[in-house]
């Protein structure tokens, strides 16, 4: 989050500035990216580009908070990802299991210790969620959202994503320690 | 892994995997902010004048249009009477063909409606006339007008029978009128080709004709183009529908919804 600073990084943004378009782009891009990425591995990254380019689009007439800024960023970015998921299906009303998706790519034995994977494997973990709740988990643990910011991005009623958020949680737990287990078991 | 180092890993800063696209994908928000911005500015700050040329030429082409198809319709015959009559002097187009009022009495008198009033225009054109020796038909209808209308009839022959059309109505009353059928009636007319006089009567006001001339009449006989089309048959186009099967693609809702994982 770029708090105090974002009101005048919003206005140069406005303007065209490139720094600004950068400060936004990397405070912004990583969390936008792994939730997409929960959603569809694959089409995440150019989802995530086309979303940035309407960002760029529509900054000028922009107005706002910071966290407003972000659900509109969140909301443009899961809607050009469902817009790919139909285009790559050839049909509309394509919904996310009809364009298969690999999930992460394996990962190089010689990086195991490298901090990416350790955000990799987390991701890969929420992704055994059901989608909506690794989703609903996404923006309100990881993204920072409050509920009714995460029913916007999602089109559900708050109450709804507070009860998917209490899931998501409770069966990543449960999920944590059976694998714990599993582990310390030979 | 407990849950707490999950949520950590993932709220952890951006690797260089993620922002790997970073320069690329900020150049590309630069150009698009300038395309956006370009598409706004002219309208205040540019020169108008090639917007106003463009217009011009607009307004031209429809005008050339206009003109095109108003030329078109006024050799054709299909313009208003005053519009056929200035395109005639103008444009050398066919005078138009509805009579003078003061030419046949009566076909002025007949109604606004255009279809009636062709009907009776028609009609009119064929109404008997006194007649100076009361022999035969040639003498009461004018004969040119009456060798059409027969010509019209035997050549429609069966499908002439619906009693709507001018030459029948006309051809019908005449032939009842000596006691004779409509063929009885049309054979010496059709035997004897009519010449080529002037269609004026006498005391009539010798106002010259407003018939198309002789060469540029049509061939078509009048009792055959004089017949008012019927509302919806020819001249109406049948409306259609508009949006056949045209719901939305996307049902509202469907957008922001993605289908649910199975659990």
């Amino acid at each position: 989050m770029l708090e105090d600073r974002f009101a005048d990084v919003l206005a140069a943004a406005g303007t065209g500035d490139e720094r600004a378009f950068d400060t936004l782009y990397r405070d912004i891009h990583p969390p936008l990216l792994r939730y997409l990425r929960t959603l569809h591995w694959e089409l995440a990254e150019d989802s995530a580009s086309e979303a940035w380019i309407e960002v760029a689009r529509g900054v000028a007439a922009f107005v706002g908070p910071e966290r407003a800024f972000r659900s509109w960023v969140f909301a443009i970015a899961r809607r050009k990802l469902i817009d790919r998921i139909r285009y790559e299906a050839r049909r509309p009303g394509a919904s996310f299991d009809d364009v298969p998706d690999a999930g992460p790519p394996e990962r190089d034995i010689a990086d195991e210790i490298v901090e990416q994977d350790a955000t990799r494997d987390a991701l890969a973990l929420i992704r055994t969620l059901p989608r909506e709740q690794g989703e609903a988990v996404m923006l309100r643990v990881i993204v920072g959202m409050d509920h009714a910011e995460v029913a916007a991005v999602m089109g559900k009623s708050a109450g709804a994503v507070r009860v998917l958020v209490h899931r998501g949680l409770r069966r990543l737990e449960r999920d944590l320690t059976e694998r714990g287990q599993r582990s310390v078991t030979p | 892994m407990e849950l707490s180092e999950l949520l950590g890993a993932l709220r952890a800063p951006g690797t260089p995997d993620e922002l790997v696209r970073a320069d690329t994908t900020v150049a590309a928000m630069v150009a698009a902010h300038a395309e956006t911005i370009a598409v706004v500015v002219p309208l205040r700050s540019i020169d108008r004048r090639p917007a106003l040329v463009a217009v011009g030429a607009a307004l031209g082409i429809v005008g050339a249009v206009l003109i095109t198809g108003t030329a078109a319709a006024a050799f054709s015959g299909a313009l208003p009477e005053n519009l056929q009559r200035i395109a005639h002097d103008v444009l050398g187009a066919p005078a138009p063909t509805t009579l003078d009022p003061s030419d046949t009495g009566d076909a002025g008198s007949s109604g606004n409606d255009k279809a009636s009033r062709s009907t009776s225009r028609g009609a009119s054109e064929f109404t008997e006339t006194p007649s100076s020796d009361g022999s035969g038909p040639a003498a009461t209808l004018d004969s040119k007008a009456l060798f059409g209308l027969c010509t019209a009839f035997a050549d429609n022959g069966p499908d002439d029978q619906s009693g709507e059309s001018v030459a029948f109505k006309v051809l019908s009353a005449a032939a009842s009128a000596n006691d004779q059928t409509i063929e009885e009636y049309c054979a010496p007319i059709l035997a004897a080709k009519p010449g080529g006089k002037p269609t004026t009567q006498p005391g009539q006001g010798g106002k010259p004709t407003t018939n198309p001339g002789q060469g540029g009449k049509p061939s078509v006989p009048p009792g055959l183009t004089d017949k008012p089309t019927p509302p919806g048959q020819t001249r109406t186009a049948k409306p259609q529908p508009t949006n056949q099967g045209g719901k939305p693609s996307t049902p509202p809702g469907q957008t922001r919804k993605p289908a649910s994982r199975p659990s």
